[in-house]
């Protein structure tokens, strides 16, 4: 299947009509129109016809359109899906406070029946829930499998920490645990894993810092705030030359390996095993799809999976 | 036939958006609109064919329109105009 870059995701207020029409100059991997934390409860019908009505006609450049609607068991959820699915724009639904697999299966069974009202392709619409309690880390593998259409797991922090009564410190030792789990469960799951905010707009060297350190942890990518964290967050979740170079020479070494039918493949002194190449596949995918390497230089089982 | 049950208005004075105020009017007195604002010497045609074309898709056929206009684009004209409509018809009780 179709590897599809979310280094980036940046959240757009939808009560914001100046901040929606220039979407498409963000360059972010994929844009959030968001119903939910950013919108007062007496805006949430304003934001959410001025998502429903942006979505039809405004550019978005490359960037996936997602928008995160309010929770279902609110008295707004349902009437988010209804304004802004028959658009046929919208590409994923971030589920807000996922705790358990019926959370994501309500929402696909409402997703399917307004796919077919309004003459939509059946599974077009893709579901990320945003796992962001306790009990949504618990049973974040049961969230991550309860639909084909789910294709990653959202953290967050913010939410998390209040949710356990914890305090949020700038080093966010608190969120450890519940990052790691959340990643396992994702994985596990086949899916990707994406971090929360970093809220502080100013910094971006922590930003870069804490973006790099959870690229290490797992994750798949990190959410934005500000225009301005996006070419940061990219850097961060991008392989640097070193390494794009050192997994084109462990795809040479594999290649070579193949033409001499030798089963042991080593580079240097270093054998190269199982998970090594998988780690140089991903980087060399990831390098491609984010433009750091031309096509024509890639070994031909990655050029196959792009 | 779409009846309005009161004034409400929706929409900023921010750049890009625009203030909409919906009126009621009597039966058969027809849609009326006027527009002032930053845009409405460039655009007032266009911005009114949008309102009334929103107004009639949601079956609106007696009201008073006054719009001050910030450069809004198309979409937040019609978001505005459907929001207040919705407002107004008390299909939903709380809008901005």
């Amino acid at each position: 299947m179709a590897y599809t870059l979310r280094r980036s995701r940046i959240y757009v207020p939808g009560n914001n009509p100046r901040m929606l029409s220039t979407c498409d100059l963000f360059g972010a991997d994929a844009v959030t129109l968001d119903i939910e934390d950013a919108v007062a409860p007496e805006q949430k019908l304003s934001a959410r016809w001025l998502i429903a009505e942006a979505l039809r006609d405004q550019p978005f450049g490359n960037s996936e359109v997602t928008v995160r609607i309010n929770a279902l068991s609110t008295p707004w959820g349902h009437q988010d899906l209804e304004a802004v699915i028959p658009t046929g724009r919208v590409e994923v639904i971030y589920l807000p406070k996922a705790e358990s697999a019926r959370d994501v299966q309500e929402l696909d069974r409402v997703l399917t029946g307004l796919e077919e009202e309004h003459g939509l392709e059946s599974g077009q619409t893709k579901i990320i829930p945003l796992v962001e309690s306790a009990r949504g880390i618990l049973f974040a593998h049961d969230i991550a499998t309860a639909s084909h259409r789910v294709v990653a797991l959202s953290f967050g922090g913010e939410d998390y920490t209040r949710d356990v009564g914890g305090e949020k410190t700038d080093t966010e030792e608190e969120l450890a645990w519940p990052r790691s789990a959340l990643v396992a469960a994702a994985k596990a799951a086949g899916v990707q894993a994406l971090d929360t905010v970093y809220s502080n707009v100013d910094d971006l060297d922590g930003l870069y810092r804490q973006a790099v350190k959870m690229r290490q942890l797992g994750f798949d990518g990190k959410a934005a705030v500000h225009p301005n964290q996006v070419e940061v967050i990219h850097r961060a979740f991008s392989p640097s030359p070193e390494e794009i170079d050192y997994a084109l020479q462990v795809m040479q070494a594999i290649e070579e390996a193949e033409v001499r039918g030798s089963g042991v493949v080593s580079l240097g002194r270093k054998m190269i095993d199982k998970p090594v190449v998988a780690r140089a596949e991903r980087t060399l995918m990831i390098a491609a799809l984010s433009g750091l390497i031309a096509r024509d230089n890639l070994p031909e089982s990655i050029r196959e999976v792009l | 036939m779409t009846k309005l049950q009161k004034e409400v208005t929706t929409g900023t004075d921010s750049k890009e958006d625009l203030l909409l105020t919906l009126k009621p009017a009597p039966q058969g007195s027809g849609i009326s609109v006027s527009i002032s604002g930053k845009g409405a010497v460039q655009f007032s045609e266009e911005i009114e064919a949008t309102v009334r074309q929103v107004l009639e898709e949601m079956g609106v056929t007696d009201a008073s329109v006054e719009i001050v206009d910030y450069w809004a684009f198309d979409f937040t004209i019609r978001a505005r105009t459907k929001a207040a409509v919705l407002h107004a018809t008390g299909q939903d009780e709380v809008v901005t």
